[in-house]
Parts: C-alpha cells; sequence; structure tokens
C-alpha cells in the first residue's frame, strides 16, 4: 500500500502552470488575431477612402464636362440670338444640354460605382473591427482564467501550509 | 531564542534580512549555519527582486510615455478629422448656393424659351397681339412666380407677380374686346420678332450661367467627397491608433499586475519565514 501522502502544493502548481501555459497561448493567438483584425479594417478604412476619392474624381470630371457644355451650348445659342452666328448653330445648340445631362448621368454612375465600392470596403472594415473585438474579448477571458488558476493554487498553498503550521503547534 | 532584523534597501520593497546578532549561542546541530546559509539566499532573492523590479519600472516607463506619444498622435487626428468635416459642410452650403443658381437660371431659360417661341408665332402671324398678351400673362404668372420664389422674393412680390400677369392677360382680353387688335397687330409683328431676339439671348446667357452653376455645384459635391474620405482616412487611421494604445495599456496594466503580485509573494515567504522561525524557536524553547 503506497502511504506517501499528495503534496497539495506541488499539485496546485502543476495544475497552474498547466492553466498557464494553455490560456498563455491562448491570448497570445488572440492577440496575433487580433492584431491582423486591427491591420485589416485599417486597410479597409483606407480602400474606402480611395474610393471615396475615385468618386469624387468621376464628379467633379462630369461636373467640368457637362458644366462647359451647357455653358457652350448657352453662349452659341446668345450669339445666334444677336446674329453673331447663324441661326442653325443656335438651333443645333438648343440640344446641348440635353446631351450634357447624358454625360453627366455617365459620369454620375461612375461615381456611384466607386460609392458602391466604397460601402462594400466599409463593411469589411466594420466587420474586421468586430473581430478584433471579440479576439480581445477572448484574450483578456484567457488572461483571466489564468489569474483564477493562481488563485486556486494560491489557495491551495495556504490551506496545506496552514494545516503543517497546525500540527508544528500541537507539537510545540 | 534567535531573532532576525528587516531592512528596506531598494524603494521596490524589496527588504534585505540582517543576520541575527552574534549575542546567540551556537547549537551544536549547526543550526547557525543553516540559518546564516538561508539568509545569504534570501538576500539573493531580495537583490534580485530588486533588479527585476527596476527592469520592470523602467519598462512600464517606456511604455507609458508611448501611451502618451499616442494619446497626442489620437488627439492630432481628431483636430485634422474635426477641419475635414468643416470643409466638407462648406462645401455642402457651396454646393446648396449653386444649386439655386442652377435652379434659377434653368426657370430663367424655360421663361425665356417660351417667350422666344411664343415670339416667333406671333411675328410670323400665328397669333394675334392680344392673344400673345393673355399667353404671356399667364406665363409670367406662373414661371415669373417660380423665378422669384427661387430668388427667394418675399410673399409681396410674388403677389405682384401674379397680378401683373392676370393684368397683363386683362389687357389681352379687353384689347380684343374694343376692337384696337387689328391696329396693333403690325406694330405687335415686329416687336415680337424683337422680343423673340432678345428672349432667345437671354436663354443662352441662362444657359452659360446654368453650365457654370452646374460646374460649381458638382465641384463643390467633389470636394465634399473628397473632405469626408480624407476624413475618413484620418478616421480609420485614428482607430487604429487607439486600438494600438488599448493594447499598449493592456500590456502595461499585465506587467503591473504581475509586479504587484510578485511583490506580495515575497512580502509572503518572508513572513512565512518569520513565522517559521518563530514556531521552530517556540520549538526549542
Amino acid at each position: 500500500m503506497n502511504t506517501t501522502p499528495i503534496n497539495g502544493t506541488e499539485l496546485a502548481m502543476e495544475l497552474y502552470r498547466a492553466v498557464r501555459q494553455s490560456s498563455k497561448d491562448i491570448e497570445q493567438a488572440n492577440r496575433e488575431a487580433a492584431h491582423e483584425a486591427a491591420e485589416e479594417e485599417l486597410e479597409q478604412g483606407l480602400a474606402r477612402a480611395e474610393e471615396l476619392h475615385q468618386q469624387a474624381d468621376r464628379m467633379r470630371t462630369g461636373a467640368i464636362i457637362s458644366g462647359a457644355m451647357t455653358a457652350a451650348a448657352g453662349g452659341v445659342q446668345a450669339a445666334a440670338a444677336f446674329d453673331a452666328l447663324d441661326q442653325k448653330w443656335g438651333k443645333a445648340a438648343g440640344g446641348v444640354p440635353n446631351l450634357a445631362n447624358a454625360v453627366d448621368g455617365f459620369f454620375d454612375a461612375a461615381a456611384k460605382h466607386h460609392e458602391a465600392d466604397a460601402e462594400g470596403h466599409s463593411a469589411r472594415a466594420r466587420a474586421a473591427g468586430h473581430r478584433v473585438d471579440e479576439h480581445t474579448s477572448a484574450a483578456a477571458a484567457a488572461r483571466d482564467l489564468a489569474r483564477s488558476a493562481q488563485g486556486l493554487a494560491r489557495s491551495i498553498a495556504d490551506a496545506e501550509h496552514e494545516s503543517m503550521r497546525a500540527v508544528l503547534s500541537q507539537r510545540a | 531564542m534567535n531573532v532576525t532584523t528587516v531592512t528596506q534597501t531598494s524603494p521596490y520593497g524589496a527588504a534585505a534580512v540582517e543576520p541575527a546578532p552574534a549575542t546567540a549561542p551556537p547549537d551544536s546541530t549547526g543550526e547557525t549555519e543553516l540559518r546564516q546559509q538561508m539568509i545569504e539566499k534570501a538576500n539573493l532573492f531580495n537583490l534580485l527582486f530588486a533588479l527585476e523590479c527596476a527592469q520592470q519600472d523602467a519598462a512600464m516607463l517606456e511604455g507609458t510615455s508611448r501611451v502618451e506619444e499616442q494619446g497626442e498622435t489620437i488627439r492630432q487626428k481628431i483636430t485634422e478629422l474635426q477641419e475635414q468635416l468643416r470643409l466638407a459642410r462648406e462645401a455642402a452650403e457651396d454646393k446648396g448656393f449653386w444649386d439655386s443658381i442652377v435652379g434659377v437660371a434653368k426657370a430663367v431659360g424655360t421663361v425665356a424659351a417660351a417667350t422666344a417661341a411664343l415670339a416667333s408665332v406671333v411675328a410670323s402671324g400665328g397669333v394675334t397681339a392680344p392673344a400673345a398678351l393673355a399667353l404671356g400673362g399667364v406665363l409670367i404668372s406662373v414661371a415669373g412666380t417660380e423665378v422669384a420664389a427661387e430668388l427667394g422674393a418675399s410673399p409681396e412680390v410674388l403677389m405682384a407677380l401674379q397680378l401683373g400677369g392676370a393684368a397683363l392677360g386683362g389687357a389681352g382680353a379687353a384689347m380684343q374686346l374694343f376692337g384696337t387688335a387689328t391696329t396693333a397687330a403690325g406694330a405687335a409683328a415686329r416687336t415680337a420678332e424683337q422680343v423673340g431676339s432678345v428672349a432667345s439671348g437671354v436663354q443662352g446667357g441662362a444657359a452659360v450661367v446654368e453650365g457654370y452653376g452646374r460646374y460649381r455645384s458638382g465641384s463643390a459635391a467633389a470636394d465634399g467627397v473628397e473632405h469626408h474620405a480624407n476624413a475618413d482616412t484620418l478616421r480609420a487611421e485614428q482607430r487604429r491608433q487607439q486600438r494600438y494604445q488599448t493594447q499598449l495599456l493592456d500590456v502595461l496594466a499585465a506587467i503591473n499586475e504581475s509586479l504587484s503580485s510578485a511583490k506580495q509573494y515575497l512580502v509572503d515567504a518572508r513572513n512565512e519565514y518569520t513565522d517559521g522561525s518563530l514556531v521552530l524557536a517556540g520549538q526549542r524553547a
């Protein structure tokens, strides 16, 4: 029959070491995942901004072209009205604003396309942000677990120590 | 009874345990030597702990200064972000202004186009002068009030335009009733021709203004989107900095906690040592 007493403190320390190691690994993995997700969040945020810049470019181009067409047509119409140009040019210029509207619509559609892409990047950035939060919480939970295991090990050691001291006191 | 004294040797709480004075009588079991060895070990541990504390303290200090740097960067980003949002708001106001100019130019162009068309018909003898006056009255009361409304005219002005339109329509009707239409037809045709030219010119001018307004309005809208894009860039960078700062703070908190635990364990160990000595001393006594 084995009569060797079980050393509670050693057992508790072994348990604590095992829990600490695994929770440290979990915490590290979650920290790395959170870091990657945060980088992705930044990347997607910058991509969204880039798409918005593209949208602004299309809008500006559309505004310049359609504005220039409308103004030029107006100039031709005015010139024709005061006989500086032939009347047929004035009549022809009358249809240009509609064409300008069509050009504006074309660039507006291109701008909307970039806006939609920007929204896509925005959604992906938000998703990455949620992942960061989740991994950060998981890392904190792993740390809490290690802390609890430490507390437990400490309680076991304290209890054993108290009992030993009681025995010593009785002997004294 | 063997006595030990404890003195503070570092600002980190590490204590050096000094050996008992030589007044204690040596015993035959070599307990004094054993105690001496334990004390030396304890002092070594204390020194190691003090060193560890100093290193951790330096790490904390560095971490704190990095957190402060991050905080400064974040504040700067927020200021830039606010500036970009202010510019975006200004661009939106600018766009609103130019949109209203485009609206007015469009309305003026529409009225001018209708007037030119009417004048052209009158000049070619298709419509009599009284009928043209009546139609002009309708145009003024409907389209004219629309233009005035775009320009932000007061209700009195709008009412005056409506009344003027109605009066013109009434004059046309009166001309037909009293037979003055025939004599006025020739003069009206000549006048209509001139009016038509002027109206076409006005229509062209309005189109020029409309074109410029469209350009300015579109540019302002594009500027607004640009500023929002810049704001988004800053926001993304700021968020990253904040996350980094939070991680840094977490690490600092963990270091601090670990340091506190280590300190507590050291104090506990020292207490245990002292209590154990007392118990042993009690046993010997």
